[in-house]
């Protein structure tokens, strides 16, 4: 271990540090409480062990400043004096001490005392890596929890749970919210031409244009289920929504990914349909992806490969109700 | 009193002879030491309790911390019966006890220089060169 071992008197340091040396350890010394904080701070030492009256800085002053400085750090204090009272050993402790050591020194008890020590800050040591490392983990799987494998978009979890939120937050603030839902057109084909693997190359290729194109941070890009993809943009206009889907349907079609067995095209394309409101209270998640998801099924009765906005008549049908 | 039994009421031998043993060449040089920094604090607390009675808060801190000092240095270094004294020094000062003090620093000395004779014996007995 590296001790700081801190001392005014010399023979006391020369006696301690005999002491310390013989029992393998590395010795850093200081003559006072102020030299002590200093030392503490320059080499990081394992275990300090500290006489308590000392000149300029005490020794419980001194341990006071170094837990302090250490936050939620810890390193062991044990203090050495001539002193040995109830008092005085609660006071130490109350300093930020964790043990006392009578002077003289029996080297046996120094021996003891260095051992439980060392072993109480080994297994703090071992107790905050697994805490650190069950942190990275959770975070991660905090992560993963929301997040689609294949494409590294929003899931469906995340997104239901988000949306009614900002349906809740853009009610209040009487903010408009946009919500468009897409479909890779004729990816049933797709994957029968070209395989499953090629087909989540696809879903990838595409989940990192919407991803790209879709910059704002509040706004979500999530995959609602196999080939379909939907969008929210919270604070967004509708000729602001249009805008940036018609931006997506033209960098899709610029992909230019083959899809011989398409009727649209000879490349992927896809399909959209946008809903915008400002949501009114009762407005739910499920209303707003059905409006949304109305508009697709137009956009795919149209042609497909274009953007269909939801309007009233479209609800006429009486396929959308709240 | 013989020499021997000089020494074992004034000296801890067993931890002379433990630190030496553990010190190896380095003994005689923390002797050197030993008798610097336990005479320095000596004279100091000497003069510093002939100087001014009655003292101040501050001053009577720093008298106290010389006694505390010379105990220490004291038993660190085996001389047991100087440091019992010097703690008796330490306490009539904490509790104020100063009419006491004076005539306990008095003995501390006497004990202290006796001491020191012995240590130097014992030492030269054992082969140190002081």
């Amino acid at each position: 271990m590296k001790v700081l071992l801190v001392d005014d008197s010399p023979v006391d340091r020369v006696i301690a540090e005999a002491f310390l040396l013989e029992l393998g350890h590395e010795v850093i010394l200081g003559e006072n409480g102020r030299q002590a904080i200093d030392l503490y701070q320059q080499h990081k030492p394992d275990l300090v062990l500290m006489d308590e009256v000392m000149p300029e800085v005490r020794g419980y002053e001194a341990a006071q400043i170094i837990r302090q400085m250490d936050g939620d750090s810890w390193v062991p204090i044990i203090f050495l004096s001539a002193r040995f009272s109830a008092d005085d050993i609660a006071a130490g402790i109350d300093a930020g001490g964790d043990d006392y050591l009578a002077k003289p020194i029996d080297q046996k008890v120094l021996a003891a005392k260095v051992k439980a020590m060392s072993r109480i800050a080994m297994m703090r040591s071992q107790l905050l890596d697994v805490s650190s490392r069950l942190e990275v983990a959770n975070a991660e799987l905090r992560r993963l929890v929301d997040v689609d494998g294949l494409t590294g978009l929003a899931n469906r979890r995340l997104l239901d749970q988000r949306l009614p939120y900002e349906l809740a937050r853009c009610s209040r603030s009487q903010e408009s919210l946009a919500v468009i839902m897409c479909d890779i057109d004729e990816f049933k084909k797709y994957n029968d031409r070209y395989g499953h693997l090629k087909g989540d190359d696809c879903l990838k290729m595409v989940a990192s244009v919407l991803q790209d194109e879709t910059r704002r941070a509040t706004d979500l890009v999530a995959r609602f289920g196999g080939e379909e993809f939907c969008i929210v943009m919270p604070g967004s206009l509708e000729g602001d929504a249009q805008d940036r889907a018609e931006a997506i349907l033209a960098c899709i079609r610029k992909l230019a990914l083959p899809h011989a067995a398409s009727a649209t095209a000879s490349v992927v394309t896809l399909s959209m349909g946008l809903y915008c409101c400002v949501p009114t209270q009762g407005v739910t998640a499920t209303y707003v992806i059905a409006c949304a998801d109305k508009a697709l099924y137009k956009a795919k009765q149209e042609g497909r490969n274009r953007l269909v906005t939801y309007t009233s008549d479209i609800s006429a049908s009486g396929r959308v109700s709240r | 009193m013989s020499h021997s039994e000089l020494n074992h009421s004034l000296l801890n031998v067993d931890r002379i002879a433990s630190t030496r043993s553990m010190l190896k060449a380095r003994f005689p040089d923390l002797v050197e030491r030993f008798f610097t920094e336990s005479q320095m604090l000596m004279d100091q607390l000497l003069e510093a309790l002939s100087a001014s009675l009655p003292m101040t808060a501050e001053e009577a801190e720093g008298v106290i911390r010389l006694a505390h000092s010379l105990k220490s240095t004291c038993r660190s270094f085996g001389l047991d019966e100087a440091g019992r004294v010097a703690e008796q020094v330490e306490k009539n000062l904490t509790l104020g006890h100063l009419d006491t003090v004076f005539a306990d620093s008095q003995t501390l000395y006497s004990i202290y220089t006796d001491s020191c004779k012995a240590l130097k014996k014992l030492l030269r007995e054992s082969g140190v060169a002081i």
